[in-house]
């Protein structure tokens, strides 16, 4: 059975409907159930937890937007509920690390 | 060099494209030739009515004249006079980066001769990309020629004898450390961040450990991502040339009564990407998880193996053609509203995040990635079955859907006013 919505990142507080979903659909996540206040269609997002205005948004683990009015839980995230923000960025954090993937089948 | 002689660039186009066997983009040719030849032979009505004129594209393909030269490209743009002098010097050395391409052969240059985007910097900027430059390149001036007839037979037969140069080049097979992979993305919709653009990642992942190079553009649509972009920068010095060519873009739009946040398009509201940040964070998945080696103001060649960042607008044409200038040989496309966009020298495979789209547009789609969506692959799954397609694609087994429909976008990047 193919998932009906995801948690990109952990620190996400909003959740991407994969396919269409109905008012009143129950969805988990972490043990927590929600309820879709209204219809959300598939590549659209609802609120993990009740936002106030001014919260800020997180998509892939990145502030990706602040509320613009109160949502709350269940409540589809709309160009008429958040706006953009972006976080500031400065030099000398910490380093990534990477480690490479496996590539022995195309040497 | 320069809009005025566009035109000219047409009749060029009219005279090579179909005798020497490109017109390849319709199902099938009419060869009406043969019929003339037939007639001329003193063939009958019956021996007309029985000759073959209708070619398919392989029957075209098959008959070049210069079999080993897979196209003849005719790049016509709205540049190189009037403006700021900067684009005309900027349009040189992305006409320099296109003829220094390796999947470049040769050049045929019309110039007008007073034109802003003087032939001299064009000719400095190709040492500079390639001391050991040495492909058959012919810059011809048509206020140097005694008459447009002139120019044009000297543009023709210059470009046949190019050809014939081209044609002693023949395919090789080259390791994917050779690979500059350009990674795109255009239309894209609420899953593209999710299936197509981290698949796209992995790939890229791949082509880095293996010793290639990748470039991710479109620096609007790395907007709220930049933190974890510094962080990926082998050096610092990366880092603040990132930071400086993003901070003095963003400046610049809001110099002109818009800003990064206005990024996204009505198609993108409406298919789930609401904030420029949103769209960003999902864009940026293409870069996959590398450092960072280079960052490239726009035209500057990747001269470093592994990730690099090269500064282009996000309007998907103007980046593509970024990229080939930057030295891409091919460039993967990720779209989920689907668009048909194609380079004139780099095949562009266009890769979709929903399996609605896909099916729905499969005459403009290469790849789909959709079945990440519906729970059905993984994205390391996909990512590595796209680095086998794009193996395939540079080593000419398959053709992409943009290139047999004749898509050669080409739109250089104008960041002065018209004066």
């Amino acid at each position: 059975m193919p998932k009906k919505y995801v948690q990109i990142d952990p620190r996400d507080n909003i959740i991407v409907a994969l396919t269409d979903l109905k008012i009143g659909t129950k969805a988990i996540i972490n043990n927590e159930q929600i309820i879709l206040q209204e219809e959300v269609k598939g590549k659209h997002k609802f609120a993990l937890i009740d936002l106030q205005i001014g919260d800020e948004i997180y998509m892939y683990g990145a502030l990706v937007g602040k509320t613009t009015k109160p949502i709350r839980k269940g409540e589809s995230i709309t160009i008429e509920n958040i706006v953009h923000a972006s976080a500031n960025y400065q030099f000398g954090m910490e380093k990534s690390r990477w480690s490479p993937p496996d590539v022995t089948a195309w040497i | 060099m320069v809009f005025c002689e566009n035109r000219n660039v047409d009749v060029l186009k009219s005279a090579l494209l179909q005798s020497l066997g490109y017109h390849t983009i319709t199902n099938f040719i009419v060869d009406t030739d043969t019929l003339v030849r037939e007639y001329e032979k003193g063939t009958s009505v019956e021996g007309l009515l029985r000759s073959q004129i209708i070619k398919t594209p392989e029957d075209v393909k098959q008959n070049r004249t210069f079999p080993n030269v897979d196209g003849i490209k005719f790049l016509t743009h709205e540049g190189g006079c009037g403006g700021f002098r900067l684009d005309s010097e900027t349009l040189c050395n992305l006409l320099a980066g296109y003829i220094t391409n390796p999947n470049v052969a040769g050049a045929t240059i019309l110039s007008l001769g007073c034109q802003n985007a003087e032939v001299s910097f064009m000719e400095e900027a190709i040492k500079k990309r390639d001391p050991e430059f040495a492909k058959p390149l012919y810059i011809l001036e048509q206020q140097k020629s005694k008459s447009e007839r002139h120019f044009i037979e000297d543009a023709v037969k210059k470009t046949f004898i190019g050809l014939i140069e081209a044609n002693k080049i023949k395919r090789e097979p080259a390791p994917l450390n050779k690979l500059v992979l350009g990674l795109e993305c255009g239309g894209s919709d609420g899953f593209s961040g999710i299936s197509a653009n981290p698949t796209l990642g992995h790939t890229s992942d791949l082509i880095v450990a293996l010793g290639g190079t990748t470039i991710l553009s479109e620096f609007p649509e790395l907007n709220g991502v930049e933190q974890e972009l510094i962080n990926r920068c082998i050096t610092r010095q990366e880092a603040v040339k990132f930071t400086h060519l993003m901070d003095t873009y963003s400046a610049r739009t809001v110099a002109l009564g818009s800003a990064f946040a206005n990024n996204p398009s009505p198609g993108n509201i409406k298919d789930g990407l609401i904030t420029d940040a949103m769209k960003s964070a999902g864009a940026a998945k293409k870069g996959g998880t590398s450092p960072i080696t280079d960052v490239l103001d726009y035209t500057e060649k990747a001269r470093k193996k592994g990730l690099n960042l090269l500064c282009t607008p996000g309007n998907d044409v103007e980046s593509t053609t970024g990229l080939a200038g930057s030295g891409c040989n091919v460039i993967a496309f990720t779209t989920g509203l689907g668009t048909p966009t194609g380079n004139p020298i780099a095949p562009v495979i266009k890769i979709s995040s929903n399996n609605e789209l896909s099916e729905r547009m499969k005459d403009i789609i290469d790849f789909n990635t959709g079945s990440i969506i519906t729970g059905q692959d993984t994205i390391a799954a996909k990512g590595e079955e796209l680095l086998d397609y794009i193996v395939k694609v540079a080593s000419g087994e398959v053709q992409t859907a943009a290139d047999r429909l004749g898509q050669d976008d080409f739109i250089p990047w104008k960041r002065g006013i018209s004066l």
